[in-house]
């Protein structure tokens, strides 16, 4: 072929990009509730209803249900929350946990289940929004426990360190802490699900191309390629997502203990 | 936790860096607030690790 007709196939193809993420509105035209949105009502509903059924019937025999909810319950209570938070403490915070990791992870994976295939975490403002109720959370129970001087000074001033160098480190452990924190928890949530609904998205809109509206028979194998890399993507998605939802109530309940911490 | 020290060094002593560059009219105080920051970082990490160690 030409070089013109390697030019006009380039231009044929729209790469996706952030605009992929601005979905339209579900009802009407207010973008107050757009699929993500939507999606984070389903999962709500799902998680709820998921311990609701396998914890209705409690038997000292337990039934496959309540099997399931018992341990997908002990994971994040024996997993998470007693190994960080430390076995004084750690219960009253097991719900939030609890609730906070299979909501994040029923919303990631939506990323590849067919026909939702969106994971609503990549919209970075619920990213922020749950990151925001950590924080609240976090810095809630510190002042709780040391008082709101006896807690500021728990978080700015580090154990071991003396003199004047205090001086310049106190600001940085303060900005470290209450500020950056928060924005970090929620870029990563964000940024992964976000590139990796990219990577989906290119794969398949690339093999979709490539197959059936590139025109060109030597480019159909280059297209199941690409297809077949899309579901080894998908694979490997699946990892993220449940590792991202683990990573972000592990920091969770991190933050939580070093709140309630004594001592750094 | 680590992760965060450098970028809230960099993020506090940049900006002040930056402030004073505004303030002073100079362009050279907010890398060298960067760089300070992110230092610093790194010296308290060290610290907190050793003693932890």
């Amino acid at each position: 072929m030409s070089a013109a007709d390697q030019v006009l196939v380039a231009e044929g193809f729209t790469p996706p990009g952030p605009g992929d993420f601005e979905l339209p509105a579900v009802f009407g035209d207010s973008l107050l509730f757009t699929k993500p949105a939507l999606l984070l009502v389903l999962a709500a509903v799902l998680v709820f209803g998921f311990f609701l059924v396998t914890s209705r019937k409690m038997a000292m025999v337990p039934s496959k249900a309540q099997y399931a909810g018992e341990e997908a319950y002990s994971f994040v209570r024996n997993g998470i929350a007693r190994d960080i938070i430390g076995s004084s403490d750690f219960i009253r915070f097991v719900p939030l946990l609890v609730a906070l990791f299979f909501f994040i992870l029923i919303n990631n994976v939506f990323g590849i289940v067919p026909f939702i295939q969106f994971p609503s975490f990549s919209r970075v403002s619920f990213a922020y929004a749950l990151a925001g109720l950590v924080w609240v959370l976090y810095n809630g129970v510190g002042i709780w426990k040391h008082g709101l001087f006896g807690y500021l000074k728990h978080v700015t001033v580090p154990g071991g360190i003396g003199g004047p160098i205090l001086l310049l480190i106190i600001p940085l452990e303060f900005f470290s802490t209450v500020i950056v924190r928060p924005a970090t928890l929620a870029l990563r949530l964000f940024a992964n699900m976000f590139a990796g609904h990219l990577l989906l998205i290119l794969f398949t809109l690339g093999a979709e191309y490539l197959v059936f509206e590139a025109g060109k028979a030597a480019y159909t194998p280059v297209g199941v390629l690409a297809f077949l890399m899309a579901i080894a993507i998908s694979f490997l998605e699946l990892l993220v997502q449940f590792l991202q939802a683990y990573v972000f109530t592990l920091l969770t309940a991190m933050y939580i203990s070093g709140a309630l911490a004594e001592e750094h | 936790m680590a992760f965060g020290y450098p970028i809230g060094g960099a993020a506090f002593y940049g900006g002040v860096g930056w402030l004073l560059d505004r303030w002073l009219e100079t362009s050279f105080l907010f890398p060298v607030g960067l760089l300070f920051g992110i230092g610093l970082a790194i010296y308290l990490l060290f610290k907190l690790y050793l003693n932890a160690a």
